[in-house]
């Protein structure tokens, strides 16, 4: 139990830290309003290696903490709806098989942003939002990708220093 | 590494992506010529995207500061806390949008001049170039 | 499979159950974005919504239009408004303040009438006596205003210019107590009374949330905002001598327009005209080369008063006036010589065929 709680307070913190760099370096994509998303990175690898359950914990008051620290109730809004979405559909598609972290990765990529416009949708009532649909599809992929390269090469590494520790 | 359905995974976010971008094109064909403001779902105003201006957009939200400068209208200043509107670049054409979540300010780009009239009305706007005579 | 499925949702109970909490908080949401389209959906109806009038008041057809959702009402109240200012301002009606001013020399002004009253006698300090609201027994012995024209002789006008000098008007601020000290005085605030007329109309729109209209006053125009499709309003201006042509267009947005010129009133006699914006100095029709002054300003009551007021001066004093008062207005002059002058900030907003000359402050 300690170990349990231990493990998610740690990985919750590198996520905040994380979003914490996002927030100071804005990484520039060349696409308004795209993120790169570093917080993800923890979420899939703690997708592959811990319970399901307590990814869910992670991500979720991760974003808590987050918007407390950082945003406002707008945003937590929009951070939540993306995450639960994100996570909703990576899980989904990891239990169909077939898919590589990068594959899974890239779902969460595209589905976070879209949990955001939806909310926005939902928020401002302005369906012409539609307009940014393509930008956030193709940014949330690249992400997505990044994301799930970098994922692939540290579960590798974790698996690896767990086997022979 | 990748597998096969990472591949179809892509293939459909690319599709998907493109009827959208197809959709937006065609409605974005049109060089706008109005730049509506909208807070709250509220219209707060309507400006001409030929005219250059400074609008300040103020509700209980916050505030926003709106350029339009040669024929283009961006978002310069917010005093918002996550300043996304203020890299959402310039827009002109028809149907683009700078949207500025936390204070719920819509800018939007319209087409009406071209777009709207019926081709009687251009025919009468061809004829009398303007609204009333100064005697 | 089948397990699987279970599995995974029973590992995403507790996600699904926030998800699900969060869509009840959203709910909160969702009827107020409703409540947005549907205002949205106003917003579009406004955009038709207007209301078009007309009026014959003050001598002249008036049309009055406004967009927006008050627009009825405030038409309705606009005309009430501009019907009330002619029944107080005008020389012709026996129950008129200005008619009883006349006939009993001394009299209690109401607002607007003392609000006209101090304006008037302002500008006509300001601009060298070259707008004069005392100019009406003038006026009348040229006959314009029961249009039974004739030329006074010198001896009369001289006699009757005495008439017009506004020291000799006693007004007193406060009280609106004014007093025209000389048997024979007589006021006028017909060169006014429409730009004043235009000011009250735009400040019952804009009481009136209406954010875009058009009023044009026999001619002189203001306008409120700028079209429903969001561009601005374009406004021609009338050649002075030719009936079907036009000076040029101005695009404008929240400003009254106003011209000036000789030929909106004349007569002829022994092959002579005569028009109807006297010279206060000399008491004969103003000639001093110009056939026509535009004034653009916020203010229409300022814009009319000076439309007649840079007239009178001529083009000479008429830019040097304005470049001591460029804040207040911009105009255009058309002269004799067939050439236009335009200030400085109207460059960019005026279109026309003629050669334009750029006056710089």
């Amino acid at each position: 139990m300690s170990k349990k709680v231990a493990t998610i307070g740690v990985l919750i913190a590198l996520a905040m830290i994380f979003s914490y760099i996002e927030v100071l370096l804005p990484i520039n994509l060349g696409i308004p309003g795209a993120k790169l998303g570093l917080a993800n990175l923890v979420v899939v690898i703690s997708l592959y290696l811990l319970p399901l359950s307590w990814t869910w914990m992670i991500s979720l008051i991760r974003i808590f903490l987050m918007g407390i620290l950082f945003g406002n109730g707008l945003s937590i809004l929009y951070s939540i709806s993306g995450g639960i979405l994100s996570l909703l559909i990576m899980s989904i598609l990891k239990k169909i098989k077939g898919f590589s972290i990068i594959g899974i990765s890239i779902s969460g990529g595209v589905s976070h942003n879209m949990g955001q416009l939806l909310m926005a949708v939902v928020i401002l009532g302005n369906i012409k939002i539609s307009y940014y649909i393509p930008i956030l599809l193709i940014a949330g992929m690249i992400t997505g990708i990044l994301i799930g390269q970098l994922s692939t090469q540290i579960i590798k590494v974790i698996k690896k220093v767990n086997k022979e520790s | 590494m990748m597998k096969k359905k990472d591949g179809i995974l892509i293939l459909i976010v690319l599709i998907i992506a493109a009827i959208f971008f197809l959709w937006n094109q065609k409605k974005a064909t049109l060089d706008g010529d109005i730049v509506v403001i909208t807070v709250d779902g509220k219209q707060y105003g309507i400006y001409n995207l030929k005219e250059n201006n400074e609008i300040e957009i103020n509700s209980k939200y916050g505030y926003n500061k709106l350029i339009i400068k040669n024929e283009e209208a961006f978002m310069e200043q917010a005093d918002c806390n996550d300043h996304y509107c203020e890299t959402m670049g310039k827009i002109k054409r028809n149907g683009e949008s700078i949207i500025c979540l936390p204070h719920k300010v819509v800018i939007e780009i319209e087409a009406h001049s071209k777009q709207n009239k019926n081709q009687e009305e251009q025919e009468k706007e061809t004829k009398l170039p303007f609204d009333a005579v100064v005697k | 499979m089948r397990h699987n499925i279970k599995k995974l949702i029973q590992k995403n109970l507790f996600p699904l159950l926030l998800l699900g909490s969060f869509c009840i908080t959203s709910c909160n949401y969702i009827p107020f974005s409703e409540q947005l389209f549907n205002e949205s959906k106003k917003t579009n109806n406004f955009k038709e919504e207007s209301v078009k009038r007309e009026v014959f008041a003050m001598d002249t057809y008036m049309t009055l239009t406004a967009y927006g959702e008050n627009a009825e009402k405030a038409v309705n109240l606009a005309e009430e408004e501009i019907i009330k200012l002619d029944k107080l301002l005008s020389t012709g009606l026996q129950t008129s303040e200005i008619n009883k001013l006349n006939r009993e020399g001394t009299s209690i002004l109401s607002t607007d009438t003392a609000y006209l009253m101090q304006q008037t006698l302002k500008i006509c300090k300001d601009t060298n006596n070259n707008f004069n609201p005392a100019i009406y027994p003038i006026m009348e012995l040229w006959g314009f205003p029961d249009k039974n024209y004739s030329v006074p002789t010198k001896k009369q006008l001289e006699k009757t210019l005495k008439l017009t000098d506004i020291s000799k008007i006693s007004f007193e601020e406060e009280t609106g107590l004014t007093t025209l000290k000389l048997d024979g005085m007589k006021i006028d605030f017909g060169g006014i009374a429409k730009g004043y007329a235009s000011q009250k109309v735009i400040d019952i729109f804009k009481e009136n949330e209406i954010s875009s209209g058009i009023i044009d006053l026999g001619g002189n125009i203001y306008v409120l905002g700028n079209k429903t499709d969001g561009s601005s309003w374009h406004i021609a201006i009338k050649h002075p001598e030719k009936e079907e042509e036009i000076l040029g267009i101005l695009s404008l947005t929240d400003k009254a327009i106003i011209t000036s010129g000789g030929y909106e009133r004349y007569f002829q006699k022994d092959g002579k005209t005569y028009h109807h914006i006297i010279d206060p100095s000399t008491g004969y029709p103003a000639e001093n080369g110009l056939l026509s002054v535009s004034i653009i300003s916020e203010d229409g009551t300022l814009a009319d008063a000076m439309s007649t007021a840079l007239f009178v001066m001529g083009k000479d004093a008429a830019i040097s006036y304005w470049k001591k008062h460029s804040d207040q207005f911009h105009m255009i002059l058309f002269t004799e010589d067939g050439e236009l002058y335009v200030t400085k900030e109207l460059e960019n907003i005026f279109v026309s065929d003629f050669k334009i000359k750029v006056i710089e402050n």
